[in-house]
């Protein structure tokens, strides 16, 4: 009995320790603020478009006597919600109102081009408050979304990326690189990962789940809902109406359809949206109701604004990797030298203020006849700064984990620890809390967008600077962008077997000891037992290597 | 003090320093761990608490509420719901000192941009919610804004409630703007001399709170 009891006090402390882990692992993981940086200009604009339209009738909401007066404000506020609703509205004199909705507009606009963004973010949010407090019965959707925004964008590293604040950055690391003699190419800002991004990320998609799934819940309380004519008569309120959808009163199907389909999509967003298979699909449908309430209602700014949030739920990889194709688009990348002298200061100020302004490193500064130390600097701007001297983990993805036991006996034999994950999201957590690590990924069951998703962002972003080995379908290789490729990153096509995926594994260590020769992952001497030296030493096969037909993979 | 000119610390007072930090960097996250618990509970408590809610759920209110409200984080999100139902407008008739009278109604598809339009559509909206009392402050200060934008001698308002047109009425022919589905509500006739009057008494009150 007493050892009954100690199992499973052990299974159940286990347990704990787990749901601990998960937990920190959730909250405490240190996140890039790329994404967080985009909402914060799209957001910004937001914030600064609602305070600018306020202005337009700044008397009538503000002034003491408007449409609802002061009076009756505080009334509504002392008897009704509740006295923390504050606003500094209440001390500001009438006379002094418009110089003060000038005040807001400029560090609302300073917020949105992120300028002094820690400072700017902390008092849009106290305007945003304000504004909506005092016009308390003006507010609808969008004041309520753009102040939760606001509030996570206070707490994340909104002003890293995409702002003046990063302009200045640059601009001074390059004047005092050139000041010192030292050619500039890329600049490198250092690891910007921090867990306040990562905590106001998931904030933000918490709280999203919040209002979809109150949303959701107190639609069921009304009949309409149920018996499908919601759709119906959300469209055929004439005062909201910017397109006449009366047609669609003659396909009822239709409106029931989407009336039920709403109901769906928002009981379930928050759950469906952490799974990697239904995300894009209910981010999908969302956008697509929000647009539809866009064109239909005409609530654009609430629409654009409920969408802004959505680019939380996606990885900083992602986000960075989209924009990126169309700022190669927009700019060109051809390299251009550019000679300074460090003894004059007008070209010092020239040559920082053109690579402040450089988006794609184009120009290279060449600063008193000496170019910058391209390896030097591209290994300070890309390689992570908490790589270890040897690797210490296999992560092994595959769509059943399962099917990795056949290669167990394999890599047990290398001793290196390894654990098995079963998606993109999955992989991405384990790499960021291993990073010493090695990744085979085998995507042979993954679906076309996994796959797309692999290839497009995670290979060539958040895994640049591990080995790796792919494994494909030929079929699947249609998205493979080889030449963005590193040779440490290995592709194999399915079907090949264990044997396979080893060599190409050596391959990738060998061809990324050789890149980063400082950060040497070197592997137990045992970890290739059985493999022959001389194949692993000969040149590397071109990408793509039919394997066997006695195959554990596939 | 060695020949360097610096003191070296004592193993046990680096060790003590040491674990004093630990201490406090345990503290701490402990105390972000609760932090973040507890915004998780304040902005699951806003929704929570729109009627019909528990006890339960209400006394989670009355507990997060000063946070909630302090950063307007009290929302219920109950968007369109439990019904999507007809939509309110404010109308009124100006009457000016030569006599001339003028109509109006907000908001009104003039309004631009869209976001002011719905600015105005919300005022109407929280008119029609609330009752009573409220309600009669409330159309006093519509009453107020009214005639000063006009510099009108007295104002007529109503609330006129635009009820929905069912899929049946527009296969049968009809359409969303039919006059029976209009209802107005009289909600009173205002003089500017009266509005100002106690405006004037309304504002010595709020100075002197």
């Amino acid at each position: 009995m007493g050892r009954l009891i100690s199992h499973l006090f052990g299974e159940f402390r286990g347990y704990c320790n787990e749901v601990a882990e998960a937990w920190n692992r959730f909250w405490f993981t240190p996140r890039d603020p790329y994404a967080l940086c985009v909402i914060r200009c799209l957001v910004g604009w937001m914030t600064f478009y609602t305070i600018l339209v306020w202005g337009i009738e700044l008397e009538a909401f503000f002034a003491p006597h408007s449409f609802n007066s002061a009076a009756m404000i505080q009334d509504h506020f002392k008897n009704v919600e509740g006295p923390y609703a504050l606003s500094f509205w209440t001390w500001v004199p009438e006379q002094w109102m418009h110089e003060v909705h000038y005040l807001c507009l400029g560090v609302t606009f300073c917020f949105m081009i992120g300028l002094f963004t820690r400072v700017s973010s902390i008092l849009s949010l106290i305007i945003l408050i304000s504004y909506s407090y005092r016009a308390r019965f003006a507010n609808y959707g969008l004041d309520q979304i753009v102040t939760i925004l606001t509030l996570y964008l206070c707490i994340g590293n909104s002003g890293e990326y995409l702002s003046i604040d990063r302009l200045i950055k640059r601009y001074r690391i390059a004047k005092s690189k050139i000041r010192s003699g030292e050619g500039v190419w890329q600049i490198s800002h250092g690891s910007t990962k921090t867990v306040a991004t990562n905590i106001a990320t998931r904030l933000m998609q918490f709280h999203y789940c919040v209002i979809y799934m109150a949303a959701g819940l107190g639609k069921l309380f009304g009949e309409s809902w149920w018996d499908g004519s919601a759709m119906w008569r959300g469209l055929a309120i004439a005062e909201y109406q910017t397109l006449d959808m009366t047609w669609l009163a003659y396909y009822p199907w239709f409106t029931e359809f989407l009336t039920h389909l709403t109901i769906a999509w928002e009981v379930s967003f928050s759950f469906l949206v952490w799974r990697p298979l239904t995300k894009n699909w209910m981010l999908l449908l969302g956008a697509g109701m929000h647009f539809g309430i866009g064109l239909m209602l005409g609530m654009w700014t609430f629409a654009t604004c409920m969408m802004f949030g959505y680019l939380s739920f996606y990885e900083p990889e992602q986000v960075r990797a989209f924009l990126r194709y169309f700022r190669n688009l927009l700019f060109s990348s051809e390299q251009k030298m550019i000679e300074v002298s460090s003894s004059s200061a007008h070209s010092i100020t020239a040559a920082a203020l053109k690579k402040t302004f450089d988006p794609t490193d184009r120009y290279v500064l060449v600063v008193d006849g000496s170019p910058p130390d391209f390896e030097q600097e591209q290994t300070a701007e890309e390689t992570p700064s908490r790589v270890l001297p040897a690797i210490s983990r296999l992560i092994m993805l595959d769509y059943d984990t399962k099917l990795f036991r056949k290669f167990d006996p394999i890599i047990q034999k290398t001793g290196v620890p390894f654990s098995c994950v079963s998606s993109l999201n999955q992989l991405q957590d384990a790499i960021e809390q291993s990073p010493d690590s090695i990744v085979i990924a085998n995507l042979g069951n993954f679906t076309d967008q996994e796959v797309q998703d692999y290839l497009g962002s995670i290979l060539p972003l958040a895994l640049k600077f591990y080995p790796s080995v792919t494994l494909l379908r030929s079929s699947q290789a249609q998205w493979l962008e080889q030449e963005l490729l590193e040779d440490y990153q290995r592709i194999l096509i399915l079907p090949c077997d264990g044997n396979d995926v080893l060599s190409e594994l050596q391959r990738a260590l060998l061809f990324y000891n050789d890149k980063f020769p400082g950060v040497n992952r070197q592997v137990p001497s045992h970890f290739f037992d059985g493999q022959k030296q001389d194949s692993l030493n000969s040149p590397p096969e071109p990408i793509g290597f039919q394997g066997p037909l006695d195959t554990v993979f596939d | 003090m060695n020949k360097s000119g610096i003191t070296p610390m004592r193993s046990g007072t680096a060790d003590s320093t040491a674990s004093e930090r630990g201490l406090l960097k345990r503290i701490g996250f402990y105390a972000l761990n609760l932090a973040i618990m507890f915004h998780l509970v304040a902005i699951c408590a806003a929704p929570l608490s729109v009627s019909p809610s528990s006890e339960l759920e209400q006394s989670l209110w009355d507990f997060t509420a000063p946070y909630v409200q302090l950063l307007y984080q009290n929302n219920g999100f109950h968007y369109f719901a439990p019904n999507p139902e007809g939509a309110h407008t404010v109308h009124y008739v100006v009457t000016y000192k030569d006599g001339k009278t003028e109509r109006g109604l907000f908001p009104h598809r003039g309004i631009w941009p869209r976001l002011l339009y719905h600015r105005h559509l919300m005022l109407s909206e929280n008119l029609a919610a609330m009752e009573g009392e409220r309600r009669e402050r409330m159309a006093r200060d519509f009453a107020y804004q009214v005639c000063k934008s006009h510099g009108a001698e007295r104002v007529t308002l109503s609330l006129v409630r635009h009820d929905i047109a069912m899929r049946e009425r527009i296969i049968a022919g009809g359409s969303l703007f039919d006059e029976d589905l209009y209802q107005e509500i009289p909600l009173g006739t205002f003089t500017w001399a009266d509005l100002s009057a106690t405006s004037s008494v309304n504002s010595v009150a709020t100075a002197t709170k």
